[in-house]
């Protein structure tokens, strides 16, 4: 067992809060501490995550009613999420109904990108100074109630750009996709081993500057693969158009697996 | 960075026992159990506590963060072991592992004290 398990400074009596909080000031473990009062130690046994998650599973509920796929594009700042969301949305044109939510710290410069489209956007700001890093279920919650789902057949969720804090929050996506640009380093997988753990799906864009870099593919392959033997890893350019056609057929095979699973209920 | 927002979770739910146990009574300390999974920082989780308890009944409270480390166990040839790097296969037989615990999350105890006599 960790060293850290077993500091325990007054074991004592454990007790769980709302059963019969009176009983709670008055029971025989208790210390008397330094400034004279009771001390007593409350077994809470909370899981942070239960409001989240609890989000998480209605939304979950909701866009299988709805059966509507939804893919939460994850990366660092910069390794090309809008981007490859641009040259995805030129492909799937007239093809299915996309919608997009958007998620940054500030700014609605992501959303306008995306406006050529006419597809709905929603753009969510978590806000500066002390914004979260990350989109949680409760705001994807509320920016949902503002999409029509019987019109959605595929839900993109452009996460904040961050390699650490998505990770941590289940939005009720069916897929976590993350994208790694070849510009970032071999390293990224194992420095941020969470995200590359949780995700489905490995994108490795910007591969037309292999040329021009000392990056190993291959190991950025086994990188990915060391942290999460079951990912699938596609390398992909949105300049060049390289990877494409597999990154978009994985989104038909996504959504139409989606939709069958649903008239099969 | 997401520690400030797990933070004032933590105060959240601390301020809503206090509210069960009583109007005088206060946090002494909070235990947390952390998977290393989590990538919590635990120095800046402990700063980010401090200030998101300024001002409510969990203000000057201490955060104790239990660690659980990552254990996986080998779907194929079932060895339990303790993830030291993040690899992960088993090292034997090169298979798929799941994670037994890392992903911890919880907040476990809350020490409290109540002048009421």
């Amino acid at each position: 067992m960790d060293e850290d398990m077993s500091r325990t400074e007054s074991p004592g009596p454990l007790r769980r809060p709302g059963a019969a909080p009176s009983a709670l000031r008055w029971h025989r473990g208790h210390d008397h501490g330094v400034a004279g009062g009771r001390r007593d130690e409350v077994d809470v046994h909370r899981h942070l995550q239960d409001a989240n998650d609890r989000h998480a599973d209605r939304i979950r509920r909701l866009l299988a009613e709805h059966a509507v796929f939804a893919a939460n594009l994850m990366s660092s700042p910069g390794s090309g999420k809008t981007t490859l969301l641009e040259a995805t949305l030129a492909r799937l044109e007239g093809e299915m109904r996309v919608a997009v939510i958007e998620g940054d710290i500030e700014t609605t410069a992501d959303a306008d990108r995306l406006a050529p489209f006419g597809i709905p956007v929603v753009q969510i700001n978590t806000g500066p100074f002390g914004g979260d890093c990350h989109l949680a279920a409760p705001l994807i919650a509320s920016a949902i109630e503002s999409l029509d789902l019987h019109q959605v057949d595929l839900l993109v969720v452009e996460n904040v750009g961050n390699l650490v804090c998505p990770a941590e929050f289940d939005i009720g996506e069916d897929r976590k996709v993350v994208l790694l640009s070849v510009t970032e380093g071999e390293d990224k997988p194992l420095k941020y081993p969470l995200m590359f753990h949780e995700a489905s799906l490995a994108l490795v864009t910007k591969v037309d500057l292999l040329p021009h870099l000392d990056v190993d593919l291959a190991l950025i392959r086994a990188n990915i693969h060391k942290v999460n033997p079951e990912a699938e890893v596609l390398t992909v350019s949105a300049k060049t158009g390289e990877g494409l056609d597999t990154w978009v057929e994985w989104l038909r095979h996504a959504v139409q697996t989606k939709r069958t699973g649903a008239d099969a209920h | 960075m997401h520690e400030m927002s797990l933070a004032c979770t933590v105060v959240e739910e601390v301020e809503r026992v206090l509210d069960e146990c009583g109007p005088k009574a206060r946090a002494i300390s909070v235990r947390l159990e952390v998977g290393r999974l989590r990538a919590v920082v635990p120095e800046a989780m402990e700063f980010c506590f401090e200030a998101a308890a300024l001002g409510t009944r969990a203000e000057g409270a201490r955060l104790i963060i239990d660690q659980i480390p990552i254990r996986v166990r080998c779907e194929t040839c079932d060895d339990e072991w303790t993830l030291e790097s993040v690899e992960f296969f088993c090292p034997a037989c090169d298979g798929g592992v799941s994670v037994l615990s890392g992903k911890e999350l919880l907040l476990r105890t809350i020490e409290i004290e109540d002048d009421e006599e």
